[in-house]
């Protein structure tokens, strides 16, 4: 035990005290999260460019009605109610005379957007006003108009407009009719809860937030890869460096291979363990600064712990005996694609599994070892009402399934850290672990 | 200076290394095959043995890294393990360090894999004893090869072990530090450290193997004293000096004619007549000086792994 010891000692000292550990420590969770981030910042802040609209209203009613939205909304919504700073772009509009507005004008107009004259233009036919319309009364056109604020924008005064003029032409009670077509609200809430010793009074349940309910989730699959991913990248250099520079050869001539493969495991582990209390103190301190320590999922953390040890030993030792039996990066890199299928293929299918954490897609998936650390932990974050006996069985799977790993780990990783030349191919590894040599 | 209490018990032995009938193949491969070894305890035992005869793998036996596929390796009075023994230091032929640790920290590593708790003052001890005092805080990489080198010895030897296994320890060394080398493999073997040691330098080996082994294709071809070895090749070389070194080519009864620049080495015919060789060396050139001797290690090296 002294030796595995020593040898985890080493081991986690090489992957915590370095720089690129205090770099890859900042950088690696902007990786991560600042692609989502990043694009609503600059989203937000940068593009205050005016968007020119030019407008051709054929039912000679509107236009005057978008003049007058147009100036509020300059005035109000793109600017910030508290420092005054213009968040968005104003919307600026041109009248175009209905009398030239062929086909042939629009072709200008489109010309006029494609050299960046013009946002867009929007063609209001005369029939607006007109209920049971077979064709859309109202055409936008833009280089992108499926995904513009300034189409929202236009939508959303003109219909709130035509909606006013057709009560007001029929002869209706305006409070009337908002009162008899307004929306019935389905409020979405949490289940309800007694408190620990089950003899209180039931808790309200809370309101139900899409944000925290999709992203809570998704946010503690996303950590546990981040460790992963952060515990991985060492265990592979650390081994090549072993083996390039034949350190392996000295360290098995006092320690055995197992003993060896012990060590490095314990203190890759310890390792990741260190990450992951750096990264959730800084959580807890945001979310205490912010006021939302109700918003931690604190049940989610042991079994959290509990997936992502077991995911750390499986990953870590497979990708010590590719390592062992690679001469150089690339060729290591070549088979850590077989790590990181495991971990990526959960990306694709958090979704379905939070929308649905109990459904029969989410309880088979989960319960394929490989996978289950990251989709488990998904489930459980996303559903208060998984059953206990899936979680116990996918813990149960995940570490026979370890232990499966590390053993087959250990065998190729005791022969390739002495062989030397071309590199083995899968079968050849296959048959390290199951044959020998 | 750390005493391991292990040695206490391995009591009054005669050979520290025995291999009875070892055979160890890859594949088709026979890499070693039904070797006998005896290694005597306090002795320096030279392993010698052309580049791929399966000296590395009979040293990989012997650590217990490798696992023969037939036969008996016992080592230190144990005839199973499945990691080398505490008492065991080794240094292999290709370096081995971390580059990027400390030098004091890396010689301490290796000091507790091999069961010393404390090995600071040791680490010390010996970093000054080898002239590396300065260096105790540099980071490896920022180290020449030679001193590379010395930093590997003292994580092999830190310990105190009985059994020492040195894999061409001088190479990358200078002069000097080739002498501070070789004294303190000497003295370690003064305090009870029994020596295997493989190296292509014959005349090394020479001068400072008590019993040598060599070892061809997987065979044991040699094993004793230089002595004894050099006893079975008997007195048929002639060391000479001449003015013209070009006159000595087909001499009769001469089989191999060596010019080392300043002197000529003659290899004589099986009960080769010397005095007919000399007569015909004289009418041909002057010489400067004879003797009559036995063929060295290299030579003896040579001819074996040579004929194949």
């Amino acid at each position: 035990m002294h030796k595995i010891l020593t040898i985890a000692i080493r081991e986690y000292r090489a992957m915590i005290v370095t720089k690129g550990f205090l770099i890859g420590l900042a950088i690696v969770p902007i990786m991560f999260l600042g692609g989502a981030i990043i694009p609503q910042l600059i989203g937000k802040s940068l593009d205050l460019d005016d968007k020119k609209l030019a407008v051709i209203d054929r039912s000679g009613r509107l236009y005057p009605v978008l003049e007058q939205a147009a100036l509020q909304y300059n005035t109000t919504v793109v600017f910030d109610s508290t420092t005054k700073k213009q968040i968005g772009p104003k919307i600026v509009l041109e009248s175009i005379p209905i009398e030239g507005a062929s086909d042939e004008l629009k072709l200008d107009l489109s010309d006029r957007v494609r050299q960046r004259k013009l946002h867009a233009f929007a063609d209001i036919a005369p029939a607006v006003f007109e209920m049971r319309l077979t064709e859309p009364p109202v055409t936008y056109h833009s280089e992108n108009s499926a995904m513009s604020d300034t189409k929202r924008w236009l939508d959303s005064v003109i219909n709130g407009e035509v909606r006013r003029a057709r009560i007001a032409e029929s002869g209706l009670d305006a409070d009337l009719v908002n009162g008899v077509t307004s929306q019935v609200v389905v409020d979405g809430r949490g289940l309800l809860t007694r408190n620990s010793s089950g003899t209180g009074p039931v808790q309200p349940a809370a309101k139900s937030n899409a944000m925290e309910t999709l992203f809570v989730p998704m946010g503690c699959m996303m950590l546990m890869f981040m460790l992963i991913f952060m515990a991985l990248q060492p265990m592979l250099e650390c081994v090549l460096e072993e083996k390039q520079q034949r350190v392996g050869e000295v360290l098995l001539g006092s320690v055995n291979s197992t003993q060896l493969m012990g060590g490095k495991l314990l203190g890759n582990v310890a390792g990741s363990l260190t990450v992951f209390v750096i990264y959730a103190s800084a959580g807890f301190g945001i979310a205490w600064f912010n006021d939302v320590l109700d918003k931690v999922p604190w049940r989610v953390v042991p079994w959290f712990l509990l997936f992502h040890v077991c995911a750390v030993l499986m990953f870590s030792g497979i990708t010590m005996a590719f390592a062992s039996a690679s001469n150089n990066l690339q060729e290591a890199q070549g088979y850590m694609m077989l790590v990181w299928m495991p971990l990526i293929v959960p990306m694709f299918v958090w979704l379905s599994i939070v929308q649905n954490p109990n459904g029969s897609f989410a309880t088979w998936f989960s319960l394929i070892p490989p996978v289950t650390p990251l989709t488990m932990v998904l489930r459980i974050a996303a559903s208060s009402a998984v059953p206990l006996w899936q979680i116990l069985l996918g813990v149960a799977l995940t570490i026979a399934f370890t232990v499966l790993c590390v053993v087959v780990a250990g065998r190729i990783f005791r022969i390739g850290m002495l062989s030397q030349g071309k590199a083995p191919k899968l079968v050849d590894l296959l048959k390290w672990a199951f044959v020998g040599v | 200076m750390c005493f391991d209490s292990r040695i206490l018990a391995i009591g009054v032995m005669s050979n520290v290394v025995e291999l009875d009938q070892v055979t160890k193949t890859f594949g088709p491969q026979v890499a070693v095959n039904r070797l006998d070894l005896s290694i005597p305890e306090g002795t320096v035992y030279g392993f010698i043995g052309p580049n791929g005869s399966g000296k590395t793998t009979t040293i990989r036996m012997i650590l217990r890294i490798f696992f023969p596929d037939s036969g008996r390796v016992s080592v230190l009075g144990a005839d199973q393990g499945s990691a080398a023994d505490d008492r065991l230091g080794y240094l292999p032929e290709e370096r081995g360090l971390y580059r990027k640790m400390i030098v004091r920290d890396v010689i301490e590593f290796f000091g507790k894999l091999k069961g010393l708790r404390n090995c600071r003052r040791e680490a010390e001890e010996w970093l000054a004893r080898l002239g590396l005092a300065d260096s105790a805080k540099k980071r490896v990489d920022g180290l020449s090869k030679g001193m590379s080198q010395k930093v590997q010895f003292i994580s092999a030897v830190i310990a105190r072990p009985k059994l020492l296994i040195l894999d061409e320890p001088f190479s990358g060394l200078d002069p000097v530090n080739m002498e501070l080398l070789k004294d303190t493999i000497l003295d370690l073997r003064k305090q009870g450290t029994t020596v295997l040691f493989s190296t292509h330098d014959m005349h090394v080996a020479e001068k400072m193997c008590d019993r040598v082994c060599m070892i061809y294709k997987g065979n044991k071809v040699l094993d004793g004293t230089l002595a004894e070895i050099k006893g079975q090749y008997g007195l048929d070389t002639l060391r000479i000096r001449v003015g013209d070194a070009t006159c000595l080519r087909n001499l009769q009864g001469v089989v191999q004619v060596n010019d080392y620049g300043q002197y000529q080495e003659l290899r004589l015919e099986s009960n080769g007549d010397s005095q007919a060789v000399l007569k015909q060396v004289l009418s041909h050139t002057t010489l400067d000086h004879f003797e009559r001797t036995s063929p060295s290690l290299h030579d003896i090296f040579v001819r074996i792994a040579g004929a194949a």
